[in-house]
């Protein structure tokens, strides 16, 4: 018959052994992952020496992310030197300036890759691990940098066939008004389109302006240009869109017009 | 008999219960541990804009032309909104831990 006397009788000793169990798991399972992780051709292993094991440790762990860093930064500088090369509005002088700059950044993130990856003691690894963060700089200008001269760039190209379709349209509202159509409202939105692209245009040229100057020298200082050049662009977009919902309409009507068949005559003043 | 049965029954559960609460410890010491090695924190990478396409305009202003060419110029705006998120990731990029810790 189950008592609550034989109840305790045969839980309590269970009790005292999951304690143990978990105390010891909890101790034993962290030093056996890292054990069983593998240190880097240093020697023994470092069960019975937990100093040598946490160094080499350190070392991998250090490198490790040394590595990832560089890796990380020149992928993404392969990429920017392929978007230099796109920009139109940059000269041949000035693209190459950018160019020699980003692959001298480059070699000089894999040579130091290498050393670190030679690197056998803490104190030479960690400094050419300072190597790396005192060389973000150049990555961290040259990244937006180039990224909006591109953007600047394409959006002047936009405002350039923009400029060709407000041409076509101006010639349909031409032929509408001379059909005898009523074509105010729609010469009024092509001014505002007209002015529209005009600002998106300045906009994007002083952004190019405001950040061609900039040097890795004038981080982290030189932020605040790069926000302000990021501002412009953003409001040259916005120009873009609103002069493309201009065109929108003056389609709308120039379309009502020919559903419409007969033209409205325009008021004689 | 039965005492004894039911007893017998009783201390095999609570062998069975220990065993598996050493393995539950174990696992979960086991993977405290792996999540305690450090893992390298990579920023993600600069998501690389859309290259536009350069198309030529449509010749012609009839309704159709000037339809097909909005259409191509709405996809170049929206193409310079990829553009701007490589811009902002270029402003707040992070550089990666290089910490010992």
């Amino acid at each position: 018959m189950i008592t609550k006397k034989t109840i305790v009788k045969s839980v309590t000793p269970g009790i005292v052994v999951i304690t143990l169990a978990i105390a010891f798991s909890l101790g034993i399972a962290p030093a056996f992952a890292r054990e069983s992780e593998g240190e880097r051709g240093t020697g023994p292993s470092a069960i019975g020496r937990p100093g040598e094991a946490r160094m080499t440790n350190n070392i991998d762990r250090l490198r490790s992310r040394g590595e990832a860093e560089i890796d990380r930064r020149v992928t993404a500088l392969n990429k920017l030197l392929t978007k230099v090369t796109t920009v139109k509005r940059l000269t041949d002088a000035q693209k190459s300036t950018f160019t020699s700059g980003i692959q001298g950044q480059i070699t000089t993130l894999t040579n130091l890759k290498a050393k670190i990856d030679a690197d056998t003691d803490i104190a030479t690894l960690r400094t050419d691990i300072q190597l790396i963060v005192k060389s973000y700089r150049i990555f961290a200008v040259y990244m937006p940098q180039v990224e909006i001269m591109v953007h600047a760039d394409r959006l002047l190209a936009l405002v350039d066939q923009m400029n060709q379709i407000s041409t076509k349209l101006q010639a349909r509202i031409d032929a509408a008004k001379a059909a005898g159509h009523d074509t105010a409202s729609m010469q009024s939105l092509m001014t505002d389109r007209t002015s529209k692209l005009a600002d998106a245009t300045t906009q994007a040229n002083n952004a190019i302006n405001t950040v061609m100057p900039l040097t890795p020298d004038g981080y982290p200082g030189n932020r605040s240009a790069l926000m302000s050049a990021r501002s412009m662009l953003q409001t040259a977009r916005r120009d873009l869109v609103a002069a493309e919902k201009d065109a929108s309409e003056v389609r709308r009507t120039l379309k009502s017009f020919g559903k419409s068949g007969s033209p409205t005559t325009a008021p004689t003043p | 008999m039965n005492a004894r049965k039911r007893k017998a029954g009783f201390s095999a559960l609570l062998i069975i219960a220990i065993v598996a609460v050493i393995a539950v410890a174990a696992g979960v010491g086991w993977i405290s541990a792996k999540k305690m090695k450090s893992t390298t924190l990579v920023p993600p990478a600069l998501t690389p804009s859309v290259t536009s396409t350069i198309t030529n305009l449509t010749t012609g202003n009839s309704d159709s032309a000037l339809d097909k060419d909005s259409e191509d110029i709405s996809t170049k705006l929206n193409a310079l909104n990829h553009d701007s998120v490589s811009i902002d990731q270029g402003l707040n990029d992070q550089q990666g831990n290089l910490s010992e810790q």
